[in-house]
Formats: structure tokens, C-alpha cells, sequence
């Protein structure tokens, strides 16, 4: 209670009124008695701190209670508000307040309530392109003209002549010209007059001999001329840098009314931006036809704007030519403050054009192509922000001018897919078309250009953040003609009408240095060129995106993956996978038979809508040098079982190799789990063991691991598929459903390729986890292995023989005999076991081996493999839980936490 | 390719079970009463598992219907769904009057019947592609599905040798000796079969069916119309990862391997939630169910369809949970921890404590109120319970030599009551089974109780 005492009376006063409805001015003697009593009761109360812990046992007990009636969603509901409430001082005492005035929650409270709470605002409605275009149309004329082919350079060269040769013809005023030539007035000597003439002492010191008194209409109309750029006698003009005072010059001229000084200083500041303009006029000139398009529509950009202050200063000449017997003030000083603002732009132009012509660091062709872009578009910005809108209206102008040309190969590009053969253009072609693969289309047909050694992008930055759009509009364009080759009218039909609904141009709201305006002309460009990229790339890539889903069939063939390789189909997984077990379990030697299997595969998959027949193939392979028998006792041999579901082309390009790859090791992984659980599940119809006594110990011990070794690839099973690959499919479909393009889709489909390589334990991180985990899977074919073969051993001494490999026979009747000897399977069961010093001679080859011995050995490997079994869950599940805690794959919590089902001590040794 | 599974239906409650379950499979695949498909769309079920083609395209029920009285077959016969069945596959003499509630006169009957019974049979298997198992429904407590039953379940095992067998076996009350006096002496006859040659027993007690029927209901009487449909709905319910194939429990022997770790102890409870109009007429109360709440209400022994009486030490050997409808996989995730923390449930000591689950679709055909519906399938040792019922009401029958004589009319009893006394000694070993897995050290037993056994 920090308040002051003021403050708190306040207060007072404020509850008093709102709980009694009492007034100090109505009823001041009431009102007076409850605020005493009040603060009599403020000042004796103890305001102990809230107790946080109370506050949360409190709230802890509101959940609770509402979980146990069964409102577990205003549980979820409240708990999770609490998560997110950030605490702060008073965090408690909040909480606390809300308890108190909680009116019995679990009846009254309605999560509907909540959605009260939302505040509906709506941001003012952004502007839109349509807009833009609707209240200025813009046309540019080089942008109608002129079509800078992609097919050659010369050709555009030669095409384009004719708009840069206009741009260097000045149109001069020709008769103004000649009257002011006519006015040579340095053919005419104007000595120095007598002193009492002159004005300015100053001149008296140099001595008068060389100078010329001018009158300042002559010298104004020099500096005109200079500006102009022709030669004058004012101005010597050398390499374009212009100076006033040169030895060449033989005669100095003065100002009558001027001090030399000031006339040498107001010369020089000519004479500087003559420098400037020369630099301008002699860039214009130039007539480069190697240089890139864009250079020269810039070129020809400036030279425009130089003939329209040429134009200007043309006018101003005239005011001193034409009507000379007006009143004309002629002075040197006014034209300064005239001229200053008119060419204060183009002294910056000079700037960039020096900065291009003559770089301090050489520039790289493809840069310099693009230089004066980044230039125009930098100082436009920077212009802006210094308000000088007069100049910022100048470099825009200039600089949409030269953009339209270095738009229209991107336009092409976007609109035909087509590339400019130079070395300039953002998006470069790494393989021709014959080169390129179909499924490689997308990927490696072409690629955005960059910078070698930095790998930077190698365009104007203003194009950065557009440049993945336009790059995926043309490949879109590129991939849909491809299409269109193939006979998919779709595909045909859909470039045309993307072309015909894009006409738009690129329009920049001309808000960019008006007072009204405070948007940064960088963020409207970059609207306006991602609005002017947007609709070409919208139309393009979601008609693209629209074909792949429904014409090339993506979603069929995400079906069919989700079919063949995360086997959604468990039932015909088993089939699949039984009909190989079978083989190998017989020891057929070619059970890997790529035409038996790919016929299998087929009949298995026959009826499946989303499974093309056709393009399934199946085959087995065998380590070299392993026979199947050997084989057969580790899950490591299914690696070898390669099922092949070859995609559409078109597909491939969302779906690539490595992508198939990870589906492969998830299906692979999944066969490995089941080849456990089939050889688990095929005991329980061994019906010979019914009759283990489970008071031998042994009865117990076998059933009580193999109900473990089942719940392990049970659970496993179950966490692979229900908890990890159905969400993850079922996400990345959802994803993938708002995929803008290609990209977008390619991104989702390596997002989900991704998680499930890594949450199906199969990255390279979890590499000892899921070793374990296959040696877990050995060992549960090494167990069932060793009990089919008890089972026939128990048979054999009830005087029948029984093959392993067949399914042993029924509790009361003695199966058919065959002729496979059971020493070969006992051999089997030694090895399978694997613990090298449990090898004790259990009867290998000796089936006359005593009963009571062989019992003996077979149950001893039996605790060797439970506690060996026990031993390695352990190991998992701290694995599982080591990297889960680590924070990086928290998902494998939940396998741990499935694993956790045995919670007993390992029983005798 | 399929695992087809036949069904033979024995007795007037085989058949009335059979029946209701048979209508209730025809609703979920979109088959019409007439055995034709009733939309034309592709579906992704399985409807071979439990029916195949005829060659007009019409789907036939894999079953066998035996009875040794005409009443219920009758009313099959003349019912709504009369003609989705083979007539073939019927097994009914015209003027039967059954084996009147007598084990032995059912049991007798078998060889007179079998060749004709397993000709049916073995056609029915040589129609399948690769058979998996069988399944039989059948009560124990009267004669013919008690007697005829357990001859059929030991002639099955030796002809199908590879074959499994599950029964969906319905238990008599206990709590009131009912209908049939002699049902203890019936019962504990079947029971040796149900031991001895079924893969697995799910066991359907008519004490708990009518007690929970009655309560969901607000009925004093449920009919036995009523009951039945709860039947119908576990087995559909416990066969629908048979039909409606998720990534696994896709095959009988999957699940049977993953509940039954110890070959006899394969006698199952099961627990269904939530019972609502859609499935029983009248039950109208319509909640919205969370996966918690399924997962919860399946462990409360009032939703148990037994009636058990557990002890301090009775525990779960193994329990299959099987989600239905639209549940979040980590739903399901989050509840089993829930219900671990809270050691909702207990199991045996030599086994992974775990539930599993498996996550199914909904019949599209089948629109469901609620979203989410569970059932389970447990293994569970108070089961004995049951059966310890039945051996005090037979011992109590038995030491006073009631009811007998229609017994030693039959020939199994014609030289001696032997029959009966191994019977009751299976059962009691099995009881003796179940309690031994409750125990610590049943991995280890001392070895008085290894003498035991
Ligand atoms: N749940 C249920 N139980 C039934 C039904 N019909 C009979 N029962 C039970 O089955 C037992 C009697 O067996 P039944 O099936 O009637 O006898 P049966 O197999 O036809 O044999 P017999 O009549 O002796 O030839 C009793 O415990 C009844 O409660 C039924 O439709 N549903
Ligand atoms: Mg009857």
C-alpha cells in the first residue's frame, strides 16, 4: 500500500459511490461515515501479499475438479491461458481477484463465453493494384514499342537504333541560335573605359590591359552557352571539365560592376555544374552497341532528360536573345538562383553516371548491366526521405523509364518461360532441355543467378525479395508447356489464358514524394513490383499447382505412396509381406525373383484405386556370399527388398529421388517390424507349446517374453504409423493443399520427408537407437526361431518329425511329417540365439539328446535373452529420452513414454 | 488374399446373436437386405473377410446356421433379411424340438450331424482364399449351442488343425440360476472345450448384457432383441480392424497374440462406449465424448460385459483398445498417460503394463452422433470370477446328484459321470491359471506350486 494517503481517499470516495450509490454532495453525513469507516478499516487492515502458492493450488484444484466432472475442455481451456500468462508482480494478486469474484465455475462457465473477448478490428483496407491501375494508367512508350526480343542481341540492336537516335537528337531552337550567334560579342573588343568609368578598383590591379569589360547579359548568355555545351569564350571546356581560367585564354573579361573576384567565383560555380552536364553529354554520346539493353534504354533516358533542360535553357537564352529591346535584367546572380534548382538533379545524375562510368573497383559486366538501377533506385529513396521532391520526381522518372527495359526479359521469362541468351538475366539455364531429366525439371533445368564466390544474388537488390516469384513463374510456364507437349490440354490452355489476363503494368502510385504521402517509395515500389509479379505468378503457379493435383494426379500419387511404401493398408502389408516371409522362411533361394515379386506386388495392390499396376516393381536382393538360411535370421536381409513405385514424371519434380529414398527406409523399417511380429505371431498357432507347464518356469518364461518381444514391436509399430506417419501425412496433405506453387509444394513434400526420416528414427542422429532396435527385432526372430523348434523337438519325442518351416501342428493330432531334419533346425536355434558363451551344446545334431539337458540349455538361453531383451528397452528408451530432453526431437518422448510399460525388476539370473 | 473368417452359429441364441450381427455387418458395408450393394462408390473395407460373391454379384454371408429346433432359424428364414444368407448353409431338421437344455443330447447330436455340417464347412473353406480362422457363436448354458458347440470346437481343431478358432460365447447369469436350471452343468461341459480347443473365448455374460442394457435403457426387463444388439455391436466393433484394415491388428491372430500371452488364458471381456440411440432403440442419451472419457468409461467395470468381482490382486493381462471415429492419435497418446499416472489400471507383474491401441474409421454408411466411440477387448484375471461361479453352482448341483438322469441317458455318460469330473478339472486348473498370473512370482514359482501344476 504505497499510495499516498490523497490517493487513497480518492479511491475510497470512487468504491463508496459505486457499491452504496452514495454521494458526498447528495448525502455528505452517510457518505462521510462510510468513508471513515473505510479508511479506519484500510488503516488497521494487514495487506499481506497474496500467496502465489495458494493462488496456484487454488487454481490446480479448479482444474482438477473440473477434469473430474468431466469438463476437461474448460480444464484444457484454463490451463492453458495460465501457460501463456506472462508473470509479472502482480500476476497473483490478479489471479487471486479473479478467484474471489469467480462465481461457481464448473456450472457457469461456458468456453462460447470466451470468443466475447475477441476484439473485431479491421485494418483499413490495403490498397490494391486494381486501384492503382484504375486511378493512373500508365504508359510507358518504350515499354509499347519496343520488343526486346529475346532471339538475339543485334536484332534488338538494330531495332532499337532508331528510339536511341532520337533520344540524341536535339531539337534546338535554330533561329534563336542564329540571333544570338549573330551577337558575337567577343569578335568586338570592349577595352577598358577611362577610369572614371569603371567601378570596380580591384581591376585596376591585375592591370587593364588584358581585360575585356562584358556587359552581364553577354556574360549570362556565355554561361548559357557553356551550359549547352558549346564552346564559349568565357569557359574553356577541356575532356569536359570545364574552367575558367586557363593559360589558353588570352583575355580576361571582367564585369563592369562586379568585382573580378566575385565574377571568377560565380564563373567557377557555372563552370562546375558545365562539368556536370558535360559528363552527362558526353555518356549520351556514346553509342555502345555492346553494352546490355538496359544500359542503353538508360542512356537514352538521360539523354531525354538532357534535352529537356537543354530545352530550358534554350527558353532562358531566348528572354536575352530574341527581345532585347525589352526590359530584360540581365544578371548573373538571379540565373544562379534560377538555375540552381533545375539543376540540382542533374548534378546528381552526373554523379551516378560517374559512379558507373568510372568505377574506383572494376565492376563485372553483369553487374554493371544493372548498376545504374541500383543507383537511380537508391538515391530516389534517399531523395525521398530528404524531401527533395523535385529530384526524387526526376530519378523515378528516369528510373522507371530504364526499368521498363530491364522488365521486359522478365516479363518474357515469366509470361513464355523463354530466357535472353546473355550473361545478365536473373534466371540462368544450367541444363538444356535435352539434358534435363523430366523428373529434374524443376529442379535442375534452371537456376537463379548468383554470385560465384559470395553466392549472393546477382540483380538490383529492389528485386531480391521478387526474385524467387519470378524465377518459379517461369519454370511454372516452362513446365507447363512441357505438359502441353505431352498432350495435356490443360496445360496448353492455361498459358494462353494466363496471357491474356496479363496485361498489366507495372504502376507505382505516384505518391511517392507528395507531401500527403509518409509511405517510403521503398515500400511502395516493392508493393507495387510484388503486386505487378503477384498476379503473373498467382495465375501461372496455382494453374500449374491445379494441373498437378488434378490432371497429373499428385494427390493420386501421394495415395499411392502413402499405400506402397507407409503400407496405410496394413492388410494387404501383411499379404506383401507374409508372401515374402513364407519364401524366405522356406529357404527359397530365388525368393527375390524380380518377375515373381513384381507380379505379386501388382495382384496385391490390384483394386487400389491410387495404385497404378504398371508402375509398381518388386525384387529381392541378397548380400553376396549369404545363402537365405543365413539370412533369414536378421531383419537386416529385408534391406535388400526394394519396391519401386515409379511416378508420373510431372510428379517427380515435387517428389524427387531422395524423397523416395526416405519413403523406401520408412517401408523397409516397417517390414523389418513386421518379419518380428509375423514370426511372434505365427507361435501362437504352434499349438504343441499350449502344453508347456508353466510350472516348470519355463512355460511362464516363454510366454512372459514373448508378450514382451510382441508388445515391443507392437508398440513400436504403433508409434511409427498411428503417431507418427498418419499425423504426418495427414498435416503435410493440409499443407500441401495451400501450396502457392511449385515451390511451395516441393517445400511442404521436403518438410514431411523430412519428419518422417527423422521421427521414424532413421536419421543419422538415432543411428545406435535404431540399431538396438534391429538387434531387438533379431532377437525376437532368433526367439521364435529356437521355440519352433522346440515345438518340434517336444513333437519328435512324441516319435513324429515336424519341419520348421511348416506351421507346427494342431494341439491333438500330429502334423504331416517331412522330410527336412530337425538336426538342421537345431542348428538354426544355436546360432540364432547368438550369445557365443551360451553355446553349450544343446543338442545340435543329436536328437537323441536327452530331454532333461537339452530343457536345461534351452531355458538358460531363454533368461539370457530376457534380461538381454530387458536390457536393450532400457537402453531405447534412455536414448529416446536423451535426445527428446535435449530438446531437439521431442516427439521421441512419446515413444519412450509407450515404452514405458514395464515397470517390474528383472526376476533371477 | 483375404483372411476369410466363417461363422457357424449353433442354438436359438447363437442364431438370434448371429442374426443381429449379420444385419448389423450389412448397415456398416452398405449391403441391402437383399445383398446388394447399396451405393456404387469404392470403398476401402474389406467386405470378403466376412462375406464373398455370388455369381450375381450379391454378397453372402460366410456363416452356417445350426439349430436342432426350427423356431429361430425360421425366423431368420422368414425375416428381413432372409434372403442374404445361402440356403445351403442352413442346418435345421423340420420337427426338431432341440436338445432341451441338455448338454450331453446337443453334444450327441453332432455325430449325426457332422458329415452333413462339415460339408458345409469344408465348402465354405475350399471358397476362401486363404481362411484364417473360425468364429462361433453359441450360449453354454442350453443344449444345443453348449453341446453341439464344444463337439463342433473339437472337430474344428482337428480338421483345421492351422485354423483359429474364437467364440463369441454367451454365459449364462449367474447371479440368478434363471432360465435353465441345469446351466452350471452345461456351462462347466463347454467350458473344457472353450479351454481346450478355442484360440480365444469372448465371453458375454447375460448378467452384466442385461444389467447394462437395462440401466442405458431405463428398462426393468431388456428383451433379448435388446440385448443382442449390444452382441452385435462388440463383435462388429471387434472386427472392424478386420474390415475396415488400419496399419495393424488386421488379422485374427494378431490380435489373439497380442491379448493372449498364455494359451489358456484366452477367455476375453469386453467394454463398449458410449451406448446411444444410434445403436440400441431407446437409449437416447447423447453425450459428447472426449478420447479420455472413452478410454476412462471402457475400464469402469459397471461398462464391463461381465460381471466380475475383482480382488485386491486381480489385475490385466493384456487389454486392446479399439478407438472408433475421428480421435487425434495424441488424444489417445495424452489419455493412456493419464490413465498410467493414475494407475487406472493394474497389471500383471511379468508383463508390460500397457494399453494398446488401435485406431479404426467409421463405417461411412453408419452416420454416429458422437464423434468418438471405444471398445475393449481385455484380458483380465478376475475373469476366474465368473468361472468360480460357475464351479460353486455346479459342485452345489452335483454333490446332490440333481438333474442327472437326462445326462446318463446320453452315450458320453452312459458308463460313468467321468465327463463331468475332468471337465470341472479343467476348469478348476484354469481358474487355478488366472491366479497364478496374478502373482509376483509366477515366473519363478516356488516350488510347491510347481508340484501344483
Ligand atoms: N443374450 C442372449 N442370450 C440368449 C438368447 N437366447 C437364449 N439366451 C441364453 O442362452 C441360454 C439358453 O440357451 P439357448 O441358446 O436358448 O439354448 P439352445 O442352444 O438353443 O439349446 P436348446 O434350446 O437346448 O436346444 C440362456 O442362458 C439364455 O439366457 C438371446 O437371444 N440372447
Ligand atoms: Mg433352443
Amino acid at each position: 500500500m504505497a499510495a499516498t494517503p490523497a490517493k487513497v481517499k480518492k479511491l475510497a470516495d470512487q468504491l463508496i459511490t459505486c457499491i452504496t450509490g452514495l454521494t458526498p454532495e447528495e448525502d455528505p453525513a452517510n457518505f462521510g461515515l462510510c468513508r471513515e469507516f473505510a479508511l479506519r478499516s484500510f488503516k488497521g487492515y494487514k495487506f499481506g501479499r497474496t500467496n502465489q502458492f495458494d493462488v496456484n493450488s487454488k487454481l490446480s484444484g479448479l482444474e482438477e475438479k473440473l477434469r473430474i466432472y468431466n469438463r476437461d475442455d474448460i480444464a484444457d481451456a484454463l490451463r492453458s491461458r495460465l501457460n501463456e500468462l506472462p508473470v509479472s508482480t502482480f500476476t497473483p494478486e490478479l489471479l487471486s481477484l479473479f478467484l474471489t469474484l469467480s462465481d461457481r465455475p464448473l456450472e457457469n462457465a461456458h468456453l462460447d463465453d470466451l470468443d466475447a473477448l475477441i476484439r473485431h478490428d479491421q485494418g483499413p483496407k490495403g490498397l490494391t493494384w486494381a486501384d492503382i491501375i484504375a486511378e493512373e494508367p500508365l504508359e510507358g512508350e518504350i515499354w509499347k514499342d519496343v520488343d526486346f526480343g529475346a532471339e538475339s542481341s543485334d536484332e534488338w540492336s538494330e531495332e532499337g537504333e532508331d528510339d536511341v537516335v532520337e533520344g540524341f537528337v536535339l531539337k534546338g531552337d535554330r533561329e534563336g541560335l542564329e540571333a544570338l550567334k549573330k551577337a558575337q560579342y567577343w569578335d568586338v573588343k570592349h577595352r577598358v573605359r577611362p577610369i572614371e568609368e569603371e567601378i570596380d578598383v580591384s581591376l585596376g590591379a591585375g592591370g587593364v590591359e588584358n581585360i575585356s569589360i562584358i556587359s552581364e547579359v553577354q556574360a549570362v548568355r556565355e554561361v548559357l552557352f557553356m551550359l549547352l555545351g558549346h564552346p564559349c569564350v568565357l569557359f574553356q571546356s577541356l575532356n569536359g571539365i570545364v574552367s575558367v581560367e586557363t593559360p589558353a585564354l588570352s583575355t580576361q573579361f571582367a564585369l563592369r560592376h562586379t568585382s573580378l573576384l566575385a565574377f571568377k567565383a560565380l564563373l567557377n560555380w557555372y563552370g562546375e555544374k558545365g562539368t556536370h552536364l558535360n559528363r552527362i553529354r558526353y555518356f549520351t554520346s556514346i553509342r555502345n552497341i555492346h553494352v546490355s539493353p538496359e544500359q542503353q534504354t538508360f542512356t537514352s533516358a538521360v539523354a531525354e532528360k538532357l534535352f529537356l533542360l537543354d530545352q530550358r535553357l534554350i527558353e532562358i537564352e531566348q528572354r536575352f536573345v530574341g527581345n532585347a529591346t525589352t526590359n530584360q535584367i540581365a544578371s548573373l546572380l538571379s540565373l544562379q538562383s534560377e538555375l540552381e534548382p533545375l539543376l540540382h538533379p542533374y548534378i546528381l545524375l552526373s554523379n551516378i553516371i560517374g559512379a558507373i562510368t568510372n568505377p574506383r573497383t572494376p565492376i563485372p559486366q553483369t553487374t554493371l548491366a544493372t548498376l545504374h538501377l541500383e543507383h537511380l533506385f537508391t538515391s530516389a529513396c534517399t531523395l525521398q526521405s530528404t524531401g527533395d521532391h523535385q529530384t526524387f520526381t526526376f530519378m523515378t522518372s528516369l528510373f522507371f523509364t530504364s526499368l521498363q527495359t530491364y522488365l521486359r526479359p522478365i516479363r518474357t521469362w515469366m509470361e513464355r518461360g523463354e530466357l535472353r541468351p546473355s550473361e545478365i538475366f536473373l534466371v540462368s539455364q544450367t541444363l538444356t532441355p535435352d539434358q534435363v531429366e523430366p523428373g529434374g525439371l524443376w529442379h535442375d533445368q534452371f537456376a537463379l543467378r548468383t554470385d560465384p564466390a559470395t553466392g549472393a544474388l546477382q540483380a538490383p537488390r529492389f528485386v531480391h525479395a521478387a526474385a524467387a516469384r519470378i524465377f518459379i513463374t517461369g519454370k511454372s510456364v516452362v513446365f507447363l508447356q512441357r505438359l502441353a507437349e505431352h498432350h495435356l490440354p490443360t496445360a496448353m490452355l492455361s498459358t494462353d489464358a494466363a496471357n491474356a489476363a496479363q496485361d498489366a503494368e507495372l504502376t507505382v502510385p505516384d505518391s511517392g514524394g507528395g507531401s500527403d504521402s509518409l509511405a517510403p517509395f521503398q515500400d511502395t515500389f516493392a508493393a507495387a513490383f510484388s503486386a505487378w509479379i503477384g498476379a503473373r505468378h498467382h495465375s501461372v503457379s496455382s494453374r500449374l499447382r491445379d494441373i498437378l493435383y488434378r490432371d497429373c494426379g499428385l494427390w493420386r500419387s501421394l495415395d499411392a505412396l502413402d499405400c506402397v511404401y507407409l503400407c496405410r493398408d496394413g492388410h494387404r502389408f501383411d499379404v506383401l509381406a507374409g508372401a515374402v516371409f513364407e519364401k524366405i522362411d522356406k529357404g527359397v533361394e530365388n525368393w527375390g525373383d524380380r518377375f515373381l515379386l513384381t507380379e505379386m506386388v501388382q495382384g496385391v495392390f490390384a483394386g487400389v484405386g491410387c495404385v497404378e499396376g504398371g508402375r509398381l516393381r518388386m525384387r529381392g536382393r541378397m548380400q553376396a556370399g549369404v545363402t537365405v538360411r543365413e539370412g533369414r535370421k536378421s531383419v537386416k536381409m529385408l534391406k535388400g527388398v526394394e519396391v519401386d513405385y515409379a511416378l508420373p514424371w510431372p510428379i517427380m519434380n515435387v517428389i524427387n529421388k531422395q524423397a523416395l529414398e526416405a519413403y523406401k527406409s520408412v517401408f523397409t523399417l516397417l517390414l523389418q517390424i513386421r518379419r518380428a511380429q509375423h514370426a511372434l505371431k505365427r507361435l501362437t498357432t504352434l499349438k504343441i507349446l499350449t502344453t508347456l507347464k508353466r510350472g516348470s518356469g519355463e512355460g511362464a518364461l516363454y510366454y512372459s517374453l514373448k508378450h514382451r518381444l510382441l508388445w515391443f514391436t507392437n508398440t513400436l509399430y504403433y508409434y511409427l504409423t498411428d503417431l507418427v506417419l498418419l499425423p504426418q501425412t495427414a498435416q503435410m496433405r493440409a499443407k500441401m493443399a495451400k501450396a502457392l506453387d511449385v515451390d511451395g509444394m516441393v517445400g511442404v513434400h521436403a518438410e514431411f520427408v523430412n519428419r518422417i526420416r527423422e521421427q521414424c528414427l532413421l536419421g543419422p542422429k538415432l543411428a545406435p537407437i535404431h540399431q538396438t532396435i534391429i538387434t531387438l527385432l533379431d532377437l525376437s526372430l532368433a526367439f521364435a526361431d529356437a521355440q519352433t523348434s522346440r515345438a518340434a523337438r517336444l513333437l519328435s519325442h512324441s516319435s513324429e518329425d515336424l519341419s520348421m518351416h511348416d506351421i507346427p501342428p494342431p494341439r491333438r493330432r500330429p502334423g504331416p511329417a517331412t522330410s527336412s531334419s530337425s538336426s538342421d533346425d537345431d542348428d538354426d536355434d544355436g546360432e540364432g540365439e547368438g550369445e557365443g558363451e551360451e553355446d553349450d551344446g544343446d543338442g545340435d545334431g543329436d536328437g537323441d539328446e536327452t530331454s532333461h539337458q537339452d530343457e536345461g540349455g534351452h531355458k538358460r538361453r531363454m533368461v539370457a535373452a530376457s534380461v538381454r531383451f530387458n536390457a536393450m528397452l532400457d537402453f531405447v528408451k534412455a536414448g529416446l529420452r536423451g535426445v527428446a530432453r535435449a530438446g531437439v526431437m521431442p516427439h521421441l518422448e512419446t515413444l519412450a513414454e509407450g515404452l514405458d510399460g514395464v515397470w517390474w525388476v528383472v526376476w533371477f539370473g | 488374399m483375404p483372411r476369410e473368417i466363417i461363422s457357424i452359429q449353433a442354438g436359438q441364441c447363437g442364431n438370434a446373436v448371429g442374426s443381429s450381427f449379420w444385419q448389423t455387418l450389412c448397415q456398416e458395408h452398405g449391403i441391402s437386405p437383399d445383398g446388394n450393394l447399396e451405393s456404387v462408390e469404392e470403398g476401402t473395407d474389406r467386405k470378403d473377410v466376412f462375406f464373398y460373391q455370388s455369381d450375381d454379384t450379391r454378397y453372402i454371408p460366410r456363416a452356417i446356421l445350426l439349430d436342432l429346433e426350427p423356431r429361430v432359424i425360421h425366423g431368420i428364414q422368414t425375416g428381413p433379411y432372409k434372403n442374404i444368407y445361402n440356403p445351403e448353409n442352413f442346418h435345421v431338421p423340420k420337427h426338431g424340438s432341440g436338445a432341451g437344455n441338455n448338454w450331453a443330447a446337443g453334444y450327441a447330436m453332432g455325430e449325426n450331424v457332422y458329415e452333413e455340417v462339415m460339408e458345409m464347412i469344408e465348402r465354405e473353406a475350399d471358397g476362401s482364399d486363404s481362411l484364417e480362422g473360425f468364429m462361433l457363436l453359441h450360449s453354454i448354458a442350453g443344449g444345443t449351442g453348449s453341446g453341439l458347440g464344444s463337439f463342433l470346437l473339437e472337430r474344428l481343431n482337428d480338421r483345421f488343425p492351422k485354423k483359429l478358432i474364437q467364440t463369441y460365447s454367451v454365459f449364462p447369469d449367474t447371479q440368478s440360476v434363471g432360465d435353465v436350471v441345469v446351466q452350471p452343468y452345461n456351462s462347466m461341459l463347454a467350458m473344457r472345450r472353450l479351454t481346450e480347443n478355442a484360440d480365444s473365448v469372448v465371453v458375454l455374460d447375460n448378467g452384466a448384457l442385461t444389467r447394462i442394457a437395462a440401466d442405458r435403457l431405463h428398462v426393468q426387463e431388456p428383451s433379448f432383441a435388446q440385448t443382442n444388439q449390444l452382441v452385435s455391436t462388440v463383435m462388429s466393433a471387434s472386427t472392424t480392424t478386420l474390415r475396415y484394415p488400419g496399419y495393424m491388428h488386421n488379422d485374427l491372430v494378431g490380435i489373439i497374440a497380442s491379448l493372449i500371452p498364455t494359451p489358456r488364458c484366452h477367455f476375453l471381456m469386453t467394454s463398449y462406449t458410449p451406448f446411444t440411440g444410434d445403436i440400441v432403440d431407446q437409449g437416447k442419451t447423447v453425450r459428447k465424448t472426449t478420447v479420455l472419457d472413452v478410454m476412462r468409461r471402457l475400464l469402469q467395470p459397471k461398462n464391463r460385459m461381465v460381471m466380475t468381482n475383482t480382488t485386491k490382486n486381480s489385475c490385466y493381462i493384456s487389454i486392446l483398445n479399439i478407438i472408433q471415429g475421428e480421435a487425434d492419435p495424441t488424444d489417445v497418446h495424452k489419455s493412456l498417460l493419464r490413465i498410467r499416472e493414475r494407475r487406472l489400471a493394474t497389471f500383471i507383474p511379468w508383463g508390460p503394463a500397457s494399453i494398446q491401441v488401435a485406431l479404426t474409421k467409421k463405417s461411412p454408411h453408419m452416420p454416429m452422433s458422437h464423434r468418438v466411440s471405444g471398445l475393449m477387448l481385455a484380458n483380465h484375471t478376475s475373469i476366474a470370477t465368473l468361472f468360480k461361479r460357475i464351479l460353486g453352482q455346479y459342485d452345489r448341483l452335483r454333490k446332490r446328484n440333481a438333474f442327472l438322469e437326462q445326462y446318463k441317458k446320453e452315450p458320453i455318460f452312459a458308463n460313468d459321470l467321468g465327463e463331468f469330473d475332468e471337465a470341472r478339472a479343467v476348469v478348476a486348473d484354469l481358474i487355478a491359471e488366472y491366479e497364478a498370473a496374478e502373482s509376483s512370482d509366477y515366473l519363478n514359482p516356488s516350488p510347491e506350486r510347481a508340484s501344483e501344476s
